[in-house]
């Protein structure tokens, strides 16, 4: 009995195919990884384009309200509705396959309340006057797809990626009441 | 004989080809976890720009907005307040919150703004820069760049970018930006240069 296990245990034959699974799979997970990166970083790209349209655009509206307000140049057609952007939002983040629950936005206002979106909201915000300042926040949740079936320390961990912008709203809602006159 | 015996060994050794895949393996690991690094560094430079650009950018035209003279503006005359723009500018960088995406070890943002008065020569500058539109307008523009450093290993710190080349409109030449950093110190330069401007319709 004791000779026959001797006689396994010492046996080498089949040791390189071994070798060569432990190997493979090593370069494998290193593979993995770097295509999970690859997306990652894309996804890193959409957030931050988002975040830089949005905060320019709401700092020129002064806020996403249902109808353009009075007076707004080229009227309700120049105007991007809270379902506008909505749908544009919602639309950029599913080409990009990410589900409509890992994402979010925030826009601040200068009095401190926020209006939180994401793809099953509208997107409608108070009115923010002449020289408020106005923060937008994207915000995205992502998991390391690929690589987490190869590593389990990154199996069902979930990620943040946040984009912030701030800018001054441009328009003009109370005509009446300038500040210094 | 005892060379004899060594000689024959040494042999048996460099003949020996037990483990070779191993080695194999080791070398490939080695190759793809520096390949990993590197992307990694990559990963942080790509989003450090990406982050910074659309910060300068946004915070620019809102600081050159913010900083419109109101009453030159009702005499129909293009005016900012350079300081004012700065400030503004500064301040909403800052509200940005950027150390939290970019992780950069330093930041140095430098700001300056060029006005372009209506009636002044652009004949210099060539068309697609945006300068030149059919209608003679004042304009105001806002140069600013962000130096950031950040951490590496010194073995991928040589492929740094140690310069910036672009066109400068303003003067009409090329121009670069170049960072004094040094090569394979584990630290690597990123520079970014974002330009807004406002334009008087």
């Amino acid at each position: 009995m004791k000779s026959r296990l001797c006689k396994v245990l010492k046996n080498d034959s089949g040791s390189i195919a071994i070798e060569a699974v432990i190997g493979t799979l090593m370069i494998l997970a290193c593979l993995v990884v770097i295509m999970d990166l690859l997306v990652i970083t894309w996804k890193s790209n959409l957030t931050a384009q988002v975040s830089t349209k949005v905060a320019r655009q709401v700092g020129i509206q002064g806020g996403y309200r249902l109808k353009a307000p009075n007076g707004f140049p080229g009227g309700e057609n120049a105007y991007t509705n809270p379902r506008e952007l909505g749908a544009m939002i919602t639309e950029q983040f599913r080409a990009m396959g990410i589900a409509d629950g890992n994402w979010e936005m925030i826009i601040t206002g200068e009095d401190g309340r926020q209006y939180v979106y994401n793809a099953t909201s509208t997107p409608v915000t108070g009115e923010y006057d002449y020289q408020q300042i106005i923060k937008v926040e994207v915000r995205l949740r992502y998991q390391w797809e690929m690589s987490q079936m190869m590593l389990p320390m990154l199996r069902g961990r979930t990620y943040t990626l946040t984009s912030k912008r701030t800018t001054i709203s441009e328009w003009k809602y109370d005509y009446d009441n300038w500040a210094n006159e | 004989m005892t060379t004899g015996r060594m000689n024959n060994r040494m042999k048996s050794t460099l003949q020996n080809e037990d483990g070779m895949m191993t080695i194999w393996y080791v070398i490939i690991g080695l190759m793809l976890a520096l390949m990993i690094s590197g992307m990694l560094t990559s990963f942080m430079k790509f989003r450090a720009i990406n982050e910074m650009q659309g910060t300068l950018d946004v915070a620019g035209v809102a600081a050159l907005r913010f900083a419109v003279d109101e009453n030159a503006f009702r005499d129909g005359e293009l005016k900012v307040n350079e300081s004012v723009v700065i400030t503004k500018f500064r301040s909403l960088i800052e509200l940005s919150e950027l150390e939290r995406a970019i992780k950069a070890n330093s930041l140095h943002i430098t700001a300056r703004v060029i006005n372009v008065k209506q009636g002044q020569d652009l004949s210099h500058v060539p068309g697609g820069s945006g300068l030149l539109s059919s209608k003679d307008r004042a304009q105001v523009y806002l140069v600013s760049e962000a130096y950031m450093t950040f951490t590496t290993l010194s073995e991928l710190d040589k492929i740094i970018m140690t310069r910036l080349n672009y066109y400068d409109f303003f003067q009409s030449r090329a121009s670069e930006i170049s960072i004094n950093g040094t090569n394979a110190d584990g630290e690597y330069e990123v520079v970014v240069r974002s330009v807004s401007r406002l334009v008087l319709r």
